[in-house]
């Protein structure tokens, strides 16, 4: 206590006077937040659908640009040969190539090598079935061609269009600049959508707080009256806030690990006929999306409450009369 | 203990101006017991909000316990005020809690007491209360208005208060039963040594006790008396003399105009004395 004391017929130990009572008032809080179910339910839902949202979206930015660095740090165009060239004319086209000037490595893959790797990448019995039931190869003779200087690859991978009994090439700047885009237009779209919902979420957070405080008008009186510091008043609302702000971000931690795994499991095979890269795994996104999710949790409990009990106690005055 | 000078509370709402609190000076002792009575808006309660300092003054200073209320800081306050318990006409128990909890709640918003502590000190208070050990497990809907008043006599008490303020306490309870919360604030004051302040409109009760009655009136002191002897057992018509010579100077004067003769003689005096002595044997029990 911080002010004099007469320790005359003062049953209670002095030593214990101003410590906090925390484990109570943290029990209050979790009382309260019982009380108060539908507000424990609507703000963690609301802050669930957000922190999903958040997870998604980041899950996906981070794949996104995985892949961008894979496919741009590629310095390796296709080229493809005619389907109608003769085995002569593809080697002839191999010593062309090997010639070139900016052309450091030149590997034949030959239509068989690539029927097999294509078929390895789906799963059994699909692709004995498709191996069955292909009338031919469908795919041509290519060269996997490696580039010595990145700078001139565009010119290089121009005269390699260029070259006879070229059916095409593939290389992937286009579509470098194309995931860019879409991974920028996610970006935004997705960050708008996670600020206005952590911005609805605080509402909700702070409509939840207010209406467990109207509940506990009395006990708050009783609190003040008593002796207890505004902080200490503060805490079981605080409690009740960062609970639900941690309901919510266990569950969307939840939720977010199994979609990701789905979606490795559905989407893994499609994409890996296209690029070398993979889905990341999602153990690395682990400790980020517990560290995000708590920090959202509690900013949202913390801000949502600090900004309710304000506003409470200025509505109200700081003054509990006598008089009721 | 309570040092109240020259202070005075307005309060303007809207356009009309209430002069609540007007230059009013008081003084209680340690350890004292002090009725407060005065009609209805005679500020009694405003009085009380200005010691517990939910109310600031416009003017004067009040001193409680050694503290200057108007240089407490405002983060202070919690502490200031865990020097005084407040008793309130209606109750303000928690429902959701049982008597214990509801008495408990006091210690446990505030400090860090061991359980063992806590139980110790709540059967002390519940005891002091007049509160059957069985009744704190009660919920208090099972209470009667009484009993509901005890625990919150209790609750004040817990935290061993230097200060007691009840506002009313038996406004809200059975005629019956009013007696016996007024013996039991008096009873806490003369047993734990608490400075008890306690509002009440139950006149005829207050007559039945002896000791400090502060009147206000328009925010005003309107009278201020000890009575040794409880009011309403002076029986004025048989000993009117020991009346006029046992009530306070005012209420001397009016048992006077009353018509029950002129100034006691000396050798009256005397007898008087005798009579006084007898009187406070027998009725001085309550006070
Ligand atoms: N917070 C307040 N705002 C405005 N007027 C008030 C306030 N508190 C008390 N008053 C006025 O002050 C006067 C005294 O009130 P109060 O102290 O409650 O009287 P009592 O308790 O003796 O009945 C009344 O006229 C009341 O209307
Ligand atoms: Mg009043």
């Amino acid at each position: 206590m911080k002010l004099p004391d007469c320790k005359k017929n003062r049953p209670l130990r002095e030593d214990t006077a101003g410590r906090l009572n925390i484990g109570y008032l943290i029990s209050q809080g979790l009382k309260n937040r019982r009380r108060n179910r539908s507000g424990a339910v609507s703000s963690s839902a609301v802050l669930f659908v957000c922190l999903l949202l958040l997870g998604s979206a980041y899950l996906f930015a981070a794949n996104i640009i995985n892949i961008l660095d894979v496919v741009q740090g590629e310095n390796v165009i296709m080229v493809f040969a005619r389907y109608d060239a003769s085995k002569l004319q593809v080697d002839a086209l191999g010593r062309q190539i090997s010639a070139m000037e900016n052309v450091e490595d030149v590997q034949f893959i030959s239509k068989e090598e690539a029927l097999k790797q294509q078929l390895a990448l789906l799963k059994g019995s699909a692709s004995a079935a498709l191996a069955d039931n292909l009338p031919e190869n469908p795919l041509p003779d290519a060269y996997c061609v490696t580039v010595r200087n990145m700078e001139a690859f565009a010119s290089t991978a121009d005269s390699l269009k260029g070259l006879q009994n070229v059916e095409n090439i593939r290389e992937n700047r286009e579509l470098a600049a194309q995931l860019t885009g879409l991974s920028k237009t996610a970006g935004a779209a997705g960050l708008g959508v996670v600020l206005i919902l952590a911005f609805g979420s605080l509402l909700v957070v702070m409509n939840t707080t207010r209406l467990s405080m109207q509940k506990s008008e009395d006990a708050i009186k009783i609190m003040r009256v008593v002796g207890s510091t505004e902080r200490d008043i503060r805490i079981p609302f605080l409690v009740e806030g960062i609970a639900n702000g941690l309901v919510a971000g266990v569950l969307a931690f939840g939720v977010v690990w199994g979609l990701y795994a789905a979606a490795i499991a559905y989407l893994q095979p499609m994409i890996s006929v296209f690029f070398a890269g993979q889905f990341l795994p999602f153990g690395r996104f682990v400790l980020p999306l517990i560290g995000a999710y708590l920090l959202v949790g509690l900013a949202t409990g913390v801000l949502g409450c600090r900004f309710s009990v304000r506003n409470y106690f200025r509505e109200k005055g700081k003054v509990v009369e006598i008089v009721p | 203990m309570i040092h109240i000078d020259g202070v005075s509370k307005t309060f303007v709402d809207g356009d009309r101006t209430v002069h609540a609190i007007q230059n009013l000076s008081l003084h209680v002792k340690r350890g004292e017991f002090v009725f407060v009575v005065g009609r209805n808006t005679s500020g009694k309660s405003t009085l009380f909000n200005l010691i517990t300092r939910e109310l600031k003054p416009d003017d004067g200073t009040l001193t409680v316990d050694g503290t200057e209320l108007g240089r407490i800081r405002e983060k202070d306050l919690p502490y200031y005020r865990r020097k005084i318990g407040v008793v309130f006409q209606d109750f303000r128990l928690l429902p959701n809690m049982g008597v214990f909890d509801n008495v408990a709640y006091a210690m446990r918003v505030i400090h860090s007491h061991s359980e063992k502590e806590i139980r110790k000190r709540v059967a002390y208070v519940l005891n002091l209360v007049g509160l059957a050990q069985e009744k704190s497990r009660a919920s208090i809907h099972q209470l009667s208005g009484g009993e509901r008043q005890r625990v919150a006599i209790a609750r004040a008490m817990v935290n061993n208060p230097k200060v007691l303020l009840a506002d009313e306490p038996t406004g809200n309870i059975d005629p019956e039963m009013k007696v016996e919360i007024f013996r039991l604030m008096r009873g806490i004051s003369a047993q734990q040594g608490t400075t008890v302040l306690m509002v009440t409109h139950d006149h005829d009760l207050v007559k039945q006790f002896t000791g400090r009655v502060v009147t206000l009136e328009g925010g005003k002191l309107a009278g201020d008396k000890v009575y040794r002897v409880p009011l309403a057992r002076i029986p004025a018509t048989v000993f009117p003399a020991a009346a006029k010579l046992l009530l306070p100077g005012d209420e001397r004067a009016s048992a006077q105009t009353a018509g029950h003769g002129e100034a006691p003689q000396s050798e009256e005096i005397g007898r008087l004395n005798n009579l006084l002595s007898i009187l406070n044997n027998r009725y001085g029990a309550s006070a």
